[in-house]
């Protein structure tokens, strides 16, 4: 090797060098996270406190007048806890029949593995179209009514009826966002390893409920925590299927939060910034609610 | 030659993969009467699962507009390829339907393009790059993930307006290319590959973007596909942002498509179109789903929502 | 001289991963760096390939300075732990991809690759991808992507780890033959001093980022200037004992026991001797003797084919013995039961003696003393 002829040709660490693709890589995004998310969420606070009507030009600051507005009207305090209580429900059962769903799917058979491909399909189809299927699943001529007339009970529109819509609007979520955590808790199931099952079962740890309370509950505890956060951040944000089917009704029966926020901004037009206010308010509720799990996991978790 | 040709290369690594599977199935063998009890329980949720599904798919199939009742579940009566074909074209006819799939194509491909560039870009750096303040900015990165989209659609709605991007692609596409998700799914899988590989790379003379570009990014296959799948979904099925930002026919994509066939014909739905529509609506997520179903459940385990 | 080191320092935060290090590597010669891990020699590896840039100190490769050259212009090579092949490319492309770097022709390219190909005698997986071939095919790989380059040294990071124990000895010949071949330096980093013993001309013992001794794999073994290079060398590993003077006689040293008596002393021709002194013998030094000075009383004995390894308790220790299955006693050796009695001899130029820190001494022993002419010496006074 001829050192001397290649002695000043030769490269040079540069110690700014990773740094300077290190910017350059994450430039793109952090620029599109700036005007796309962080500038509109602080966006979304400034003009909640102004009288904002883009559409007649009226622009005038009133401080915090427009949360207070929100918060007596009493059509979004209901609407807000309308979406509560439908966290509750939604929450509680998806989260118990996809752990159940995982359990069942989760035997090396054929079986289990092809069933377990159809029932995730609701999970991935758009909220628009199953919306409307369901549509004719609960209406008069729908499915659920022709098996509930097999026991002699009379047809009900359940879209129709303020008793019944929000709880139809309920069973098509449950039906829809299970599968999508059933494939949470799977994706749990696998990392238990095998070993683990069979020492458990030298202890006679056999029956299926003892395996679920001594071995599938605890080792899949933060998984469960993961679906309960992802569970209520989705229900809090219901809109879709609400907008298809009911659009809010009847008689507010199916209004929930985004529905007050997107009528405020695009039906009756020019209360922006009060429709502003909402969604921060909403957006407190779900970082509140957030927060106060990860506080309950921090107190149990021991993996 | 040096050393000879090694020729116990396939006895060696066949040693490597005996499994203990004997032992495992003994002990945690499944039993004749709870197989009847799994095989049950299977199938009963795959017919409650199929069923809209399926009666979606017949009333494809069949000429009257009107859902009867009881319903027709029978495969064959009233079903022919004409009525699907007259069925097809009413449809495809409807409106500017073919621009409207055209919109859809074409904001998801960009989207997911977009997202999935400048997510595993910045994912790579967040795992291997080391410049001042990037923890700071991933943690910004993860905030981003705690303010849900519905929350600053109304900010971002009037922003669009201030741009003048209402009904606008660019107003469509952009403010969908952020994927904190995605950036995180990236991230945690290069932190993944072995740090050796990437010197090897170093020795061989690459800057930190062709060790990216070359050598990670092609490792890191399985993080794409799942990024990309989820992404597409994700924007196909988006429902809210372009019901906000689409105020013009031209622009529409499919749920909104969907949305307006609902409503065309007041409160009565034409259900045989209607189907057509849906399912029309549903064929590029099943082929996805149908060629990438393993990947689903990767996605999870790469993003870290595990046990 | 292929590379030079001059007082390398690198720490990592308060952690100090190498301290004033010198080295130097001969032109063709194989050096082995052992040490535990995190020991600081995989620092050092890396700061001769520029991978990581050192505090201070000089890395010197040909005569020439590299201490900010690129890592790919710096002459070396480097094959890493489980060989860090790129998984997406064939083997071809693996070896190739530096030159490709480097802008060169692609039949010159084609040339070398088939060339160094043949040397390893992977000339026939070239088309594979590292996932479909075998861990000593990698190896190869992993061998050839370094020769490629036809480097000054080549840098090898504990190469041998991720192989199956079996398979370990066959490469290490292998290794053996390369160096011949190649008749380049090598710096070679392992943990595993059979591998150390067995393959370099020269070991450099590294722990907590300081160089404890150098010097030929016999010379190590037979003068360990260190404890730490005493216990480290040799399988099984050397038995220490804490000696403490006698407070009777500063020549004497009793070693450190709980028991009522000492179970044996050793007699100095120094006075001058610390206090207490660590005193060790290779497991194979023990000759079992009926008049033997070192009383022991037997724990467990395994037959391990041409020897018989022995677990013994003397006062409070519990040490390591290997015998020849010829060794005779009274009773015949496999007919001893666990808490029997037994006698051991140790010539006294068979003792290694440490002071507190560690260092050996060299302080002739004249006599060894069994437990009951300390009993007298001690009585008597």
């Amino acid at each position: 090797m001829n050192n001397t002829s290649t002695k000043n040709k030769r490269r040079k660490i540069d110690l700014k060098l990773e740094a300077r693709y290190g910017y350059l890589l994450v430039a793109p995004l952090m620029a599109l996270i700036v005007i796309f998310t962080f500038f509109p969420a602080i966006y979304s606070f400034a003009i909640s406190l102004f009288h904002y009507n883009p559409f007649g030009h009226q622009v005038f600051f009133i401080g915090l007048a427009n949360y207070d507005s929100v918060l007596h009207s009493g059509l979004f305090a209901k609407a807000l806890l309308d979406v509560l209580y439908y966290t509750v429900v939604v929450v509680s059962i998806q989260t118990i029949l996809a752990f159940m769903f995982a359990i069942l799917f989760n035997h090396k058979m054929m079986i289990s593995r092809i069933s377990r491909a159809f029932v995730f399909i609701p999970a991935i189809v758009s909220s628009v179209a199953l919306s409307i299927i369901f549509i004719w699943v609960f209406s008069d001529q729908g499915l659920i009514n022709y098996f509930t007339s097999f026991f002699g009970i009379k047809p009900i529109n359940f879209f129709f009826s303020t008793t019944y819509a929000f709880p139809a609007i309920m069973a098509l979520n449950i039906f829809s966002t299970t599968p999508y955590f059933m494939i949470i808790y799977l994706a749990g199931l696998q990392t238990i390893p095998r070993s683990v099952l069979e020492a458990a079962s030298l202890d006679g740890v056999k029956t299926g409920w003892n395996r679920f309370r001594y071995i599938y509950a605890p080792m899949l505890n933060f998984t469960t925590f993961i679906v309960v956060i992802l569970g209520i951040i989705g229900s809090m944000q219901l809109f879709d299927q609400i907008y298809v089917i009911t659009d809010g009704g009847p008689s507010h029966a199916t209004y929930v939060p985004l529905m007050f926020i997107y009528n405020r901004t695009f039906i009756y037009f020019g209360d922006v910034g009060l429709s502003a206010a909402a969604s921060f308010i909403l957006f407190f509720a779900i970082l509140f609610i957030t927060l106060m799990q990860r506080r309950y996991l921090k107190e149990t978790r021991w993996t | 030659m040096m050393f000879g040709n090694d020729k116990r290369g396939k006895l060696f690594r066949k040693e490597k993969g005996v499994k203990k599977k004997d032992v495992y199935d003994m002990l945690l063998s499944i039993g004749p009467a709870k197989k009847v009890v799994i095989y049950f329980l299977s199938i009963l949720l795959v017919i409650i699962y199929m069923l809209p599904f399926y009666w979606m798919f017949l009333k494809m199939f069949r000429s009257s507009i009107f859902a009867h009742f009881p319903p027709d579940l029978n495969p064959f009566s009233l079903t022919s390829l004409g009525n699907f074909i007259v069925n097809f074209r009413d449809v495809i006819s409807f409106g500017s339907f073919p621009l409207w799939y055209f919109n859809s194509v074409f904001v998801a491909v960009l989207v997911v393009s977009g997202s999935v560039a400048v997510g595993s870009a910045a994912g790579y750096a967040f795992a291997r790059l080391h410049f001042k303040g990037r923890d700071l900015l991933f943690y910004a990165v993860l905030a981003t993930l705690m303010i849900p989209f519905p929350v600053i659609s109304i900010a971002s709605y009037i922003f669009m307006l201030d741009l003048g991007w209402i009904s606008t692609y660019q107003g469509l596409i952009l403010p969908e290319i952020v994927s904190g998700l995605n950036v995180f799914i990236f991230r945690q899988y290069f932190m993944t590959i072995p740090v050796d590989v990437e010197n090897a790379a170093k020795l061989d003379g690459l800057n930190p973007f062709q060790i990216f570009y070359r050598i990670s990014a092609p490792m890191a296959r399985p993080a794409f596909a799942a990024a990309t799948i989820y992404t597409f979904i994700g924007t196909w099925n988006n429902f809210l942002w372009p019901l906000m930002e689409v105020h013009s026919q031209n622009l529409f994509t499919l749920p909104l498509v969907l949305n307006f066939f609902k409503g065309v014909n007041g409160t009565q739905i034409y259900w045989n179109e209607m189907m057509t529509v849906v399912f029309l609506t549903l064929i590029p997520t099943l082929v996805i789903y149908i060629l990438f179903e393993r990947y689903f459940v990767e996605g999870f385990t790469l993003s870290g929502v595990k046990g | 001289m292929a590379i030079e080191l001059k007082k390398l320092n690198m720490a990592y935060g308060s952690t100090v991963a190498l301290k004033d290090f010198d080295l130097h590597v001969d032109d063709g010669e194989f050096v082995a760096i052992l040490g535990p891990s995190g020991g600081g020699k995989s620092t050092a590896l890396r700061i001769i390939a520029g991978l990581v840039l050192q505090d201070s100190g000089d890395v010197i490769i040909n005569g020439e300075v590299m201490n900010n050259i690129h890592p790919s212009e710096r002459n070396v090579a480097m094959v890493f732990q489980n060989q860090a092949l790129y998984p997406h490319m064939t083997v071809y492309n693996n070896i190739a991809l530096n030159l490709r770097m480097k802008g060169i022709p692609k039949q010159e390219i084609d040339r070398k690759v088939r060339e160094v190909a043949n040397i390893v005698g992977i000339t026939s997986i070239l088309d594979r991808k590292p996932k479909e071939i075998s861990g000593g095919q990698a190896q190869r790989v992993g061998l050839a992507r370094a020769m490629i380059r036809d480097p000054v040294v080549y840098l090898m990071d504990e190469p041998l780890t991720g192989l199956d124990a079996k398979f370990r000895d066959e490469m290490r010949e292998e290794l053996i033959k390369f160096h011949r071949i190649t008749k380049k330096s090598i710096i070679y980093v392992t943990h595993d001093q059979i591998e150390a013993m067995s393959m370099a001309d020269r070991i450099v013992v590294l722990n907590n980022g300081i160089k404890i001794q150098e010097g030929s794999p016999r010379d190590l073994y037979d003068n360990p200037e260190h404890v730490f290079v005493a216990t480290f060398l040799g399988s099984p590993a050397m038995n220490t004992f804490r000696f403490r003077k006698s407070t009777e006689d500063p020549k004497l040293f009793i070693l450190d026991s709980t028991t009522e008596v000492s179970p044996f002393g050793l007699e100095f021709a120094d006075k001058t001797l610390p206090d207490e002194l660590t005193v060790g013998i290779r497991p194979n030094d023990f000759i079992l003797s009926d008049d033997g000075e070192i009383k022991v009383v037997l724990q467990s004995l395994e037959f391990l084919g041409s020897v018989i390894q022995m677990r013994v308790k003397l006062g409070d220790s519990e040490l390591i013995i290997t015998v020849s299955r010829e060794s005779r006693t009274k009773t015949d050796i496999y007919d001893l039961k666990p808490e029997s009695p037994l006698r051991f001899s140790v010539s006294s130029e068979r003792f290694y003696i440490f002071g507190p820190d560690d260092r050996r001494l060299k302080n002739p022993i004249i006599k060894v003393h069994p437990p009951e002419a300390i009993m007298k010496k001690t009585q008597g006074k």
